[in-house]
């Protein structure tokens, strides 16, 4: 043994003075799939933490190679035991085993050196980068802000996807839910959403938290790795529950999620949440409540799946100035079967969030990425967050999308339309390959309302429609190069005044006259 | 009603268990002393009380009963500052 540890024990045995106190204890009566009867513990509390008592009969030195503690979590109390999870390897927990009790509710550690680090859902870091120094300690269970400590929704977050920050806008604090089947890119907007929060200034770039439940390591070592190279890791937290982790972890990794960042929500910063994906939750729920012999209902989910969605998402919010300001936004992810928005789970987060951003498959697979359905998608506070500019730029965008859309069933009999119809048709299909945009390349806000402003100015009307992207990026790369001066004006004003669309209308001109070639129909 | 008598058995049987008073101690020698120490000066009632042998303990005394637990054992002290040491 070590010199150092040696003394170590000699100092803490000279000093030690043996304490027996009581300790309010039950017996382990049957385990099985991750549950445990508990015989006893008629004082515990819902939530509260429990100890198995692993060192029972074993010998002193099998017990200190013991590595972790092993704790479980009361969820059912009943007549006459309580009945809890166990949160980690059930293959410790044998029948007979002393359960001690803690007093305490779950809590999870937070603080900024969490940034950057990879936690699972009780905070401990699985990133092999050692443990927390001096965190904080948040319950993961809290009783959401009430009506007086709230304020309005008023400041944008922007994603960096022009289709969203335009048509369907989302502001700090509040919960918009992406849904959509799967491989549609739901997860593909939540990690643009991050990458895009570095064109933010330090002082207001949000934390982000992204929870990964039941997903794939590989996945979620992948988004890791995107984050690290988009230089965006370094203020976000991943708090992964992967598809091999048991039920209660899965159950519990969204509440840890909201948990550390209401510590940043309490310091006054703004925080972004993912919660990647609540079906994937539900399910882990519902798993959890059968073991626990509740009552199943509707699709065999427990009657109180509405209140473990409702209570997680309402702690999204906007702290009052005088609660510091702080802000939480929520960004569920629901995976739909077939595009059926109608199940259980989905209409439940639907009628919770402020919104949604409806992906399909249809149109991913027609190449229109991010496939969001503009009809369906519906932001209810955001555009009260939406800058004066952008409204300025957008604001009959979603009408013309969703009209085209409608139009767009005629397109096949195009010899029978009329011009004005022809033309509307003409002019949605190069708005459709002006909000294309590629995955991991989120825009600044500024180049989107230059774009956008383009775009409904009539820009692209004689650009191929094959060759609008192309068009878009050079006209963007243009923008960057010869007028930067407007596009910093457009960040620092937010308004898109006259003299700034003189400029912008000057830079079109200059680009079509640079550009001619690219500007010919065929 | 074999069920039903069948069930009583089983609330006779927990109830049992937990009226069920543990006193664990390291090796026979010790009982006395540990009796003492558990009931804080004055003997703990020989006939409510079970009185297990267990060696791991390596001295000291456990008291288990009626969803309480007393640790007073070396190995729990020992294993405390290893921990205390360790962290």
């Amino acid at each position: 043994m070590d010199s150092s540890i040696v003394e170590k024990i000699v100092k803490e045995i000279e000093g030690y003075a043996p304490k027996a106190h009581s300790e309010h204890v039950g017996r382990v009566t049957a385990v099985g799939d991750g549950v445990v009867a508990i015989d006893g513990l008629s004082k515990a509390v819902m939530s509260e933490v429990i100890i198995f008592e692993e060192g029972k009969g074993k010998k002193l030195e099998d017990a200190m190679s013991e590595s972790t503690v092993l704790y479980g979590l009361i969820l059912n109390l009943e007549e006459d035991g309580v009945r809890a999870s166990i949160l980690g390897d059930t293959a410790r927990v044998v029948e007979g085993m002393t359960v001690k009790s803690t007093g305490k509710i779950l809590m999870v550690p937070s603080g900024d050196e969490l940034l950057g680090r990879v936690v699972n859902a009780l905070g401990e870091p699985i990133d092999g980068r050692g443990p927390f120094k001096n965190p904080t300690m948040m319950p993961v269970e809290r009783q959401a802000s009430g009506v007086i400590d709230r304020k309005s929704v008023s400041v944008p977050l922007q994603t960096g996807i022009k289709a969203i920050d335009s048509m369907i806008p989302i502001g700090r604090g509040q919960r918009e839910l992406i849904i959509g089947d799967r491989s549609t890119g739901k997860t593909t907007i939540a990690i643009d959403t991050i990458i895009n929060q570095k064109n933010e200034p330090a002082e207001k770039r949000p934390i982000c938290i992204y929870v990964a439940i039941g997903q794939k390591e590989s996945k979620t070592a992948r988004i890791m790795q995107q984050l690290r190279e988009q230089g965006a890791l370094e203020y976000t937290i991943i708090v992964d529950a992967p598809a091999s982790a048991p039920a209660t972890l899965q159950y519990l990794a969204p509440f840890a999620g909201a948990a550390i960042g209401e510590y940043f929500m309490d310091q006054g910063k703004d925080v972004l949440v993912i919660y990647d994906d609540l079906s994937k939750q539900a399910v882990a729920y519902r798993q959890l409540s059968l073991l626990l012999r509740r009552p199943p209902g509707r699709e065999a989910y427990p009657g109180d799946i509405f209140y473990l969605h409702s209570r997680l998402l309402e702690r999204a919010c906007r702290l009052s100035d005088e609660k510091g300001g702080g802000s939480l936004t929520a960004l569920p992810i629901i995976e739909t079967l077939e595009g059926d928005i109608s199940a259980y789970i989905p209409t439940n987060v639907i009628s919770i969030t402020d919104g949604q951003i409806f992906l399909m498959t249809d149109l991913f697979n027609k190449g229109v990425r991010p496939a969001i359905d503009v009809g369906l998608s519906v932001s209810r506070v955001g555009s009260s967050a939406q800058t004066k500019a952008m409204k300025s730029v957008a604001g009959t965008l979603k009408l013309e999308l969703a009209q085209f859309r409608e139009l767009e069933a005629f397109m096949q009999f195009a010899q029978d339309l009329d011009k004005a119809t022809a033309d509307r048709i003409a002019s949605g299909q190069r708005m459709v390959e002006v909000l294309k945009q590629k995955n991991g390349e989120p825009i600044s806000f500024e180049k989107q309302v230059a774009i956008l402003y383009a775009a409904t100015h009539a820009f692209f009307a004689d650009v191929a429609i094959a060759k609008v992207t192309e068009v878009e990026k050079q006209f963007a790369d243009y923008l960057d190069g010869q007028h930067s001066k407007t596009l910093s004006e457009i960040k620092k004003s937010g308004v898109v005044s006259e003299d700034l669309k003189k400029e912008l209308n000057r830079a079109m001109e200059e680009f079509k006259l640079a550009h001619a070639e690219l500007f010919t129909t065929k | 009603m074999p069920r039903i008598a069948k069930a009583f058995e089983r609330l006779a049987a927990r109830e049992e268990a937990r009226a069920k008073i543990t006193l664990t101690i390291a090796n026979q020698q010790d009982e006395q002393r540990a009796r003492q120490e558990a009931s804080g000066g004055s003997d703990l009632p020989k006939q409510r009380i079970e009185v297990e042998v267990n060696p791991t303990l390596i001295g000291g005394w456990r008291l288990e009963g009626q969803e309480s637990l007393i640790d007073a054992s070396y190995k729990k002290h020992l294993l405390a500052i290893y921990t205390a040491a360790t962290a």
